[in-house]
C-alpha cells in the first residue's frame, strides 16, 4: 500500500455558517500528534525531568496545560498526562515512546481525539449551555484544563491565551466517534449568535 | 377608551396598542398589559369556570399566585392549558380562550355541579366510586376527568425548542423589588458577580404597583435607575421573565428564563424557554410576601380581588377592576388600596375593617372623601349572577345591610412567599407579630429579605435586603459599604381574620380545588388534624397555584375547628416547582434525534456509500447490513453477506468493540488476577480469549488478551461492556492493587478494525500487505497477532474469528479507516469481496454458538455459558470465591444448549419459554428460555442458544418452545450449542 491516506473533517464535511457568522467561531484542528502519557510507578520525578530536558516542560500537577516549542502537556489526572504535538508528524508519538519508555508508558491517542478551536465574542455565553462548569475570566484561567460532560459526552476542554482583540479562546477534545453529535451540539448553541465552522484542510 | 381604563402614566405604553382575542372576541389594549389587565380593562370580569362547581370566576391577583384566572393560551400545536392570565405578557394577536366551560364560560351546563354540591364535598371520590372497583378505570375516572380538570394540552408535538444553560455567581438575588434591588446593589456595587431573577417582565416588584418615594423620587422610577446601573455593571447578570422554581441541594437552582413567551413565536435561534442550571455561593431570597383572601361568602364571584392587587392594576396597568370598589381588610395596608382607588377617581362606597379600632390618621384621610367606614365589620356574602352586584356587610352591631359595588377588594393580610425557603426540608417559624409563617433554619448560603422574612414595611426591605448584599459580598470577599435610602415611614398594623363565622353560601378556601370552609370542618369531622393530611383529604393547597393564597387560611381553620392554635399547626412543606414548568424546557434539548449524542464508526461515511442501513446498538450507530440494488427482503441481503463470508470472504466494521492497552512491570499479574482464565502462559505474540468475571462471581465480559510485546497487553471487550470493563479494571488498579505498576488506556476511538473473514480472507490481505507481513499459517498461525506498516503508520493484525471462519482483524489508526476499507474493497473485487452488518455477524456467531450479550447478561456464570472449562483451578481471581457458591453449581440450574425446531421452517424466537414435552403450560414447568435466534442461511433453518435446566443430560431430548407474546409454540431438539463447524477446523484454514 502506499503511505497515502485521506483525512477529511470528523466534524462536518463543508464549512458551514449560521446567521452573522461571528458570534462564535469554530476551527477543526488538524495535524495534532495526541498521547496519552502516564508515570510509571515511582517514576514520576525521572520522567518530570526527562520531559524538562527534552521538551523544556514542566509537566503540570494540577488541571493545567503548559507548551513549549510545539508540544503542549495537560494534566488530566495524577500522574496522567495528554501530550499535544502540533505538525510534529507521524513519528512524534513513536519517539516519545522512544524517549520516555520505562519512565512511563506511552500510548498513542493521535487518532482518538477530535479537537475544535472555539472562539468568539459570544463564546462563553455559548459555551455555558454545553458545559456545566464556569468558565468565568478570572475562574477559569488560561491554561487551565476540565474534564466534563457535554450533552452526556465526555469532552477535555482547556483555554488558551485570549486572541489579540481580548476575547476568549478554548479549545475542546472529543472521542472522534462523537465528533458529529458535537459539532451540532456546538452549532445550535452558538446559531443565536452567528456561528461559523472551518473544517479540517484536505490533505 | 374603556370606563375601566384610567389617565394617567403607569407601566403601560400608550403609544403602542395591541389586539387580542379572549374566546374568539376581539380587544384592544396597550403594551406593557398582562392578559388579566386587559381583560379587565375591557369589561371582561368572568375568565372562567371553576374546577369542581363550574362557578364563574375572575381574576383574584396580579402575579404568579393566581389560583383562578387560567385559560388556554394560543392554539394549535402551540396551545397552553392552565396559564395565568396574570402572567401573560400581552403581545400583538394574542388568542387565548377560557377553560373547563361549555358551551361558554358565560352559559356553563356544568355549572349544574354547583347544584350537586352536597355530593362534591372532601372526599367525596373516595367514598363514592369505592365499587365495583372495576368501574374506577373505564367509567368513574373518565366521567370525572370530562367534568372536573382544567385545560387541554395540544395534542400536537411542540414545534418550539428549549434550551439549558449553567450559570455561577457569588450572589444570587432571587426577586427585584425593593429588598432584592438593594441586596442586588450593594453586592454589585462591590464588585462581586451578582445574578437577579425577576419573575415579571418588569423589574421592581410592588414599587411599581403602590406609591411610595424612595430618596425623594417616585419608588418605580427609583426601581428603573437600580436596575439601570446594576445592568451596566459587567459583573452583573439581570434576568427578567425568569422565575427560580427550585432549591437544591449544594447551593443549586433551577430557573426557567420565557425567552420568547411573550411574542407570538420564538424569533430564529432562540428557544421559547431556557432552563437554568444556577450555582451561587450566596442567595438572596427576596420574594416577596403573598396577601391572603378572606374566607367569608361568595367570596370567588367574578370581581373580588386581593386589595393589593387591585393596587397594581390601578397604578401598573391604569385599570380599575370596577367604578365602584369596596374593600374589606384585616389591617392597615388594605386602606392603602381605598385611597389609590380614590386619587384615581374611582368611587369606594364602603372601607369594612374587621379591626374595632384602627389609627385616626386612616379615618382622617378616609373622611375627606365620601366613604362609609365600617370598623369591627364583616363581609357575609356576595351577590350577582355572573359578576359582583352587592356585598352584605355586617356591622359590629349585628345590622346587616347590602351595599352596591361592583369589586370587592380583600385585605386578609400578608405572608412571606416561602416556597423556595422549604425546598431543602426547612420548616418555617410561626411569628404571632405578623400571624404569619418566617423562614427558619435556613443554611448558611440562603438569607431571606424584606416581605419575605416578614420585614413588611419599605424602609424595613430596603434596609435588610442590603445587609444581606453586604454579608452575601464579603463571603466572596468583597467588602461592600452599607448604603440606605431614605423612604416614607408607614404604619402596617394589621390583625387577622382568617374567616367569616357567619358567612352565608359558599366560602371559598382554596379558589382552584374549590375547597371551601365547610370542607375543611368535614375532614376534622372525620378525623384530620394534620396540615398535611387536610390537604391530601381535600386538596387544599393542590393544583398549579399549589393553595399559595389559600394555605394558612386553611390551617387557621383546621386550627380553630381543632381547638388548636395556628402555631400548633405548622405548615405544609412546599418541593419544586414554585411554579409550573414545561416538561419541554427540562428537556431541553435532548429530544428526537438529539434525545442522546450518536457515535460514528470510522468507516461510516464509507458504509452510507455502500447503501447500509444502521442500527442503534447504545450509542452507536452501526450498519446492519448493506442493501444491494434489487434487494427488498432485509433476510436476504443478511443470508447473502453470511454466504459470501462462508465461501469467499467479507468485511466487517467492528471497531466499536473496546480496546484497552495494558501496560507495566506488572500488567501481566494484573491480568493474571483480572481474568478467570490463565494469562500469565500467553507468549507475546499470541492472542487468547479471556473471561472476567464480577466480584459475585457472575460472568462481566469475554473478550480477548493479546500480547503484544513484553509488559504491554490489548485487551478487547464487548461494545456494550467497554465503560464497565474499564471502570472495573481501574478500580482494580486504584483500589485493589494500588502497588502493581499498572498502566490502563482506553484506546477504542484510537483503532479503526475491520474484520476480514471467509475462506479468501488470506488471499485478499495478501494483495494489500503481503509486503509488509507474512500470513502464512506458519508465520501468522491462529490466535497469533502481529504488527505492520500500513498507509505510512503503524496497525495490528490479529489472527481472531468470531464467525468461525479463517479470519483477520486488521486495526488501523482510525482516520486510516475509510482509505484502508476500500482499499481491501478494491483488492477483492475479483474475490467477491462483501461488506457485511452486525445482522450478519449475529448469525455467524449464534451458527457457532459464541455466547454474547444476550448470554452474558449478568446473570449467568462460566459453567452456565458452558466455558467452566476456562476457569482457571491453579490461580486466585476476582470472582473465584464467589463463583464457587453451591447453588450456582446446581444441577438444574440453566446452562447453555443448542435448540434446533423438529420443523425445519418454524421460527424460533429469542424470549421463548423451555418446557418438557407434554406438561401443562404453568410456571412450575418452565425449564428455561431461548436467549438468542436466527435463521442460519449455511442450515436453511431456523436455530438458537438458550439456558435450560440440567442441560447436559439432555442433549437429544425434545422439549418444547413456547413463546406466549408471539402465540408461537413448536417441539424443538436440545442440541450442542455449536452448528456449524464444530470442531473449529476451518478457522485454522
Amino acid at each position: 500500500m502506499s503511505a497515502e491516506y485521506t483525512v477529511s473533517s470528523v466534524f462536518a464535511a463543508t464549512p458551514q455558517s449560521v446567521g452573522s457568522g461571528r458570534g462564535v467561531v469554530a476551527i477543526e484542528r488538524g495535524g495534532l500528534a495526541i498521547a496519552h502519557l502516564a508515570a510509571r510507578t515511582a517514576q514520576v520525578q525521572a520522567l518530570r525531568a526527562r520531559v524538562r530536558e527534552h521538551f523544556g516542560i514542566e509537566l503540570p500537577d494540577a488541571a493545567r496545560r503548559v507548551s513549549a516549542r510545539g508540544v503542549a502537556a495537560a494534566g488530566i489526572a495524577p500522574q496522567r498526562w495528554l501530550m499535544l504535538a502540533q505538525d510534529a508528524g507521524e513519528e512524534f508519538v513513536p519517539d516519545l515512546v522512544a524517549r520516555l519508555e520505562p519512565l512511563a508508558t506511552v500510548v498513542e491517542l493521535t487518532d482518538a481525539y477530535a479537537v475544535l478551536r472555539l472562539s468568539g465574542a459570544d463564546l462563553r455565553a455559548s459555551l455555558a449551555k454545553l458545559v456545566p462548569i464556569d468558565l468565568h475570566e478570572a475562574q477559569f484561567r488560561p491554561g487551565d484544563v476540565a474534564q466534563t460532560v457535554l450533552e452526556h459526552m465526555p469532552v477535555t476542554l482547556w483555554r488558551l491565551e485570549d486572541a489579540p482583540a481580548g476575547q476568549p479562546v478554548f479549545e475542546l477534545a472529543v472521542a472522534g466517534s462523537f465528533a458529529g453529535s458535537l459539532y451540532e451540539a456546538v452549532r445550535d448553541s452558538a446559531a443565536e449568535f452567528g456561528f461559523r465552522f472551518e473544517p479540517l484542510a484536505q490533505r | 377608551m374603556s370606563v375601566y381604563r384610567l389617565a394617567g402614566e403607569g407601566a403601560i405604553q400608550r403609544d403602542r396598542t395591541l389586539s387580542f382575542t379572549f374566546d374568539g372576541r376581539r380587544h384592544s389594549a396597550y403594551a406593557g398589559d398582562t392578559l388579566a389587565s386587559a381583560l379587565l380593562a375591557a369589561g371582561v370580569h368572568l375568565v372562567g369556570r371553576s374546577f369542581k362547581y363550574h362557578r364563574p370566576r375572575g381574576i383574584l391577583t396580579a402575579g404568579s399566585e393566581e389560583p383562578n384566572a387560567l385559560v388556554e393560551l394560543r392554539c394549535g400545536a402551540r396551545r397552553e392549558p392552565n396559564t395565568r392570565a396574570t402572567m401573560i405578557e400581552l403581545f400583538e394577536g394574542l388568542q387565548a380562550c377560557s377553560q373547563n366551560a361549555w358551551p361558554s364560560r358565560v352559559f356553563d351546563v356544568g355549572a349544574i355541579n354547583s347544584l350537586l354540591s352536597r355530593l362534591f364535598v372532601a372526599g367525596f371520590y373516595y367514598k363514592t366510586f369505592m365499587w365495583p372497583a372495576a368501574w374506577w378505570e373505564k367509567v368513574y375516572e373518565p366521567a370525572i376527568r370530562r367534568a372536573a380538570g382544567l385545560g387541554r394540552a395540544s395534542a400536537e408535538p411542540d414545534p418550539d425548542c428549549y434550551e439549558k444553560a449553567h450559570a455561577f455567581c457569588d450572589v444570587l438575588v432571587i426577586g427585584s423589588g425593593p429588598a432584592g434591588l438593594a441586596a442586588a446593589l450593594t453586592a454589585a456595587r462591590a464588585g462581586a458577580r451578582v445574578l437577579v431573577c425577576e419573575e415579571d417582565f418588569l423589574p421592581g416588584g410592588r414599587l411599581n404597583g403602590e406609591r411610595h418615594e424612595i430618596d425623594g423620587a417616585d419608588a418605580a422610577s427609583w426601581a428603573r435607575n437600580a436596575v439601570a446601573e446594576l445592568r451596566a455593571l459587567p459583573e452583573v447578570r439581570f434576568m427578567t421573565r425568569t422565575t427560580v422554581f427550585g432549591v437544591y441541594d449544594g447551593a443549586t437552582y433551577g430557573a426557567i428564563e420565557r425567552v420568547s413567551d411573550h411574542l407570538p413565536m420564538p424569533p430564529e435561534h432562540q428557544p421559547r424557554q431556557r432552563f437554568w442550571k444556577i450555582v451561587a455561593r450566596r442567595t438572596v431570597l427576596a420574594t416577596g410576601a403573598l396577601e391572603r383572601t378572606v374566607v367569608f361568602g361568595g367570596n370567588d364571584r367574578p370581581g373580588v380581588m386581593l386589595a393589593a392587587a387591585v393596587r397594581t392594576y390601578v397604578n401598573r396597568y391604569r385599570v380599575t377592576p370596577g367604578r365602584r370598589v369596596g374593600l374589606f381588610t384585616t389591617g392597615d395596608d388594605g386602606w392603602k388600596t381605598a385611597f389609590d382607588l380614590l386619587d384615581a377617581q374611582v368611587e369606594v362606597p364602603v372601607i369594612v375593617d374587621a379591626r374595632a379600632a384602627v389609627g385616626a390618621a386612616l379615618l382622617e384621610q378616609a373622611s375627606r372623601h365620601d366613604v362609609q367606614v365600617v370598623l369591627g365589620g364583616q363581609i357575609l356574602s356576595t351577590a350577582g349572577a355572573r359578576a359582583l352586584r352587592r356585598v352584605e356587610v355586617l356591622d359590629r352591631d349585628g345590622r346587616v345591610r347590602g351595599v352596591p359595588v361592583d369589586a370587592l377588594a380583600v385585605a386578609g393580610g400578608w405572608s412571606p412567599n416561602l416556597a423556595l425557603a422549604t425546598h431543602l426540608g426547612m420548616r418555617p417559624r410561626w411569628d404571632e407579630s405578623i400571624s404569619a409563617h418566617v423562614p427558619a433554619d435556613l443554611p448558611p448560603s440562603l438569607c431571606a429579605v424584606g416581605a419575605a422574612a416578614g420585614e413588611f414595611s419599605l424602609a424595613g426591605a430596603l434596609r435588610s435586603g442590603a445587609a444581606a448584599g453586604r454579608d452575601a459580598a464579603r463571603t466572596a470577599g468583597f467588602d461592600a459599604p452599607l448604603v440606605s435610602w431614605q423612604t416614607d415611614e408607614e404604619r402596617l398594623e394589621s390583625s387577622p381574620l382568617w374567616f367569616v363565622p357567619g358567612s352565608r353560601g359558599k366560602a371559598f378556601v382554596d379558589y382552584q380545588h374549590d375547597v371551601t370552609a365547610e370542607d375543611v370542618a368535614l375532614a376534622v369531622r372525620e378525623g384530620y388534624r394534620s396540615a398535611e393530611h387536610l390537604k391530601r383529604y381535600t386538596t387544599l393547597g393542590m393544583g398549579t397555584d399549589q393553595g399559595k393564597t389559600a394555605q394558612l387560611n386553611g390551617h387557621a381553620l383546621l386550627a380553630a375547628r381543632t381547638g388548636r392554635e395556628v402555631a400548633e399547626i405548622g405548615t405544609i412543606a412546599a418541593r419544586p416547582p414554585y411554579t409550573p414548568v414545561a416538561i419541554g424546557a427540562l428537556a431541553a434539548r435532548e429530544r428526537g434525534r438529539n434525545f442522546r449524542p450518536y457515535r460514528l464508526t470510522p468507516s461510516h461515511r464509507w458504509a452510507e456509500t455502500r447503501g447500509a442501513v444502521f442500527v442503534d446498538t447504545g450509542q452507536w450507530r452501526r450498519a446492519q447490513w448493506f442493501a444491494l440494488p434489487g434487494e427488498s427482503d432485509w433476510r436476504s441481503t443478511v443470508a447473502r453477506e453470511v454466504r459470501s463470508v462462508r465461501t469467499a470472504v467479507g468485511v466487517c466494521d467492528v471497531s466499536t468493540l473496546g480496546k484497552i492497552d495494558v501496560q507495566g512491570r506488572d500488567a501481566a499479574s494484573f491480568l493474571e488476577r483480572i481474568y478467570a482464565n490463565a494469562v500469565a502462559t500467553l507468549p507475546v505474540g499470541r492472542v487468547r480469549y479471556g473471561l472476567m468475571l464480577r466480584i459475585d462471581g457472575m460472568v462481566l465480559d469475554d473478550g480477548t488478551i493479546a500480547h503484544l510485546r513484553d509488559g504491554h497487553f490489548l485487551l478487547s471487550s464487548s461494545t456494550a461492556h467497554v465503560a464497565q470493563v474499564m471502570r472495573h479494571l481501574t478500580y482494580a488498579q486504584q483500589v485493589l492493587w494500588p502497588e502493581l505498576d499498572v498502566q490502563l488506556t482506553n484506546v477504542t476511538e484510537q483503532w479503526a478494525q475491520f474484520a476480514i473473514a471467509g475462506p479468501l480472507a488470506r488471499t485478499l490481505l495478501e494483495r494489500v500487505c503481503a509486503e509488509a507481513l507474512a500470513l502464512s499459517n506458519a508465520d501468522l498461525p491462529h490466535m497469533a497477532c502481529a504488527s505492520l506498516r500500513w498507509l505510512g503508520r503503524r496497525a495490528r493484525l490479529f489472527r481472531i474469528s468470531f464467525c468461525g471462519e479463517l479470519g483477520y482483524e486488521l486495526a488501523v489508526p482510525a482516520r486510516c479507516a475509510e482509505t484502508t476499507v476500500r482499499a481491501l474493497m478494491q483488492a477483492g473485487e475479483s474475490l467477491g469481496v462483501t461488506p457485511y452488518g452486525t445482522e450478519a455477524l449475529g448469525v455467524m456467531r449464534i451458527e457457532k454458538g459464541h455466547v454474547a450479550g444476550p448470554e452474558i447478561n449478568g446473570t449467568t456464570t462460566a459453567e452456565d455459558l458452558g466455558l467452566g472449562r476456562l476457569v482457571s483451578r491453579h490461580k486466585d481471581f476476582i470472582g473465584r470465591v464467589l463463583a464457587s457458591r453451591p447453588a450456582l453449581s446446581a444441577p438444574d440450574r440453566p446452562a447453555l444448549v443448542g435448540l434446533r425446531p423438529l420443523d425445519p421452517h418454524a421460527r424460533l424466537t429469542s424470549g421463548a419459554h423451555l418446557l418438557a414435552a407434554g406438561v401443562p403450560l404453568s410456571l412450575q414447568n418452565d425449564q428455561g428460555f431461548v436467549s438468542s435466534s436466527a435463521f442460519s442461511p449455511t442450515l436453511g433453518r431456523w436455530i438458537g442458544l438458550g439456558f435450560l435446566s440440567r442441560a447436559r443430560e439432555r442433549l437429544g431430548e425434545q422439549i418444547r418452545a413456547y413463546d406466549p407474546l408471539r402465540n408461537l409454540d413448536l417441539p424443538v431438539e436440545v442440541v450442542r450449542p455449536v452448528f456449524y463447524d464444530p470442531d473449529g477446523l476451518r478457522v485454522k484454514g
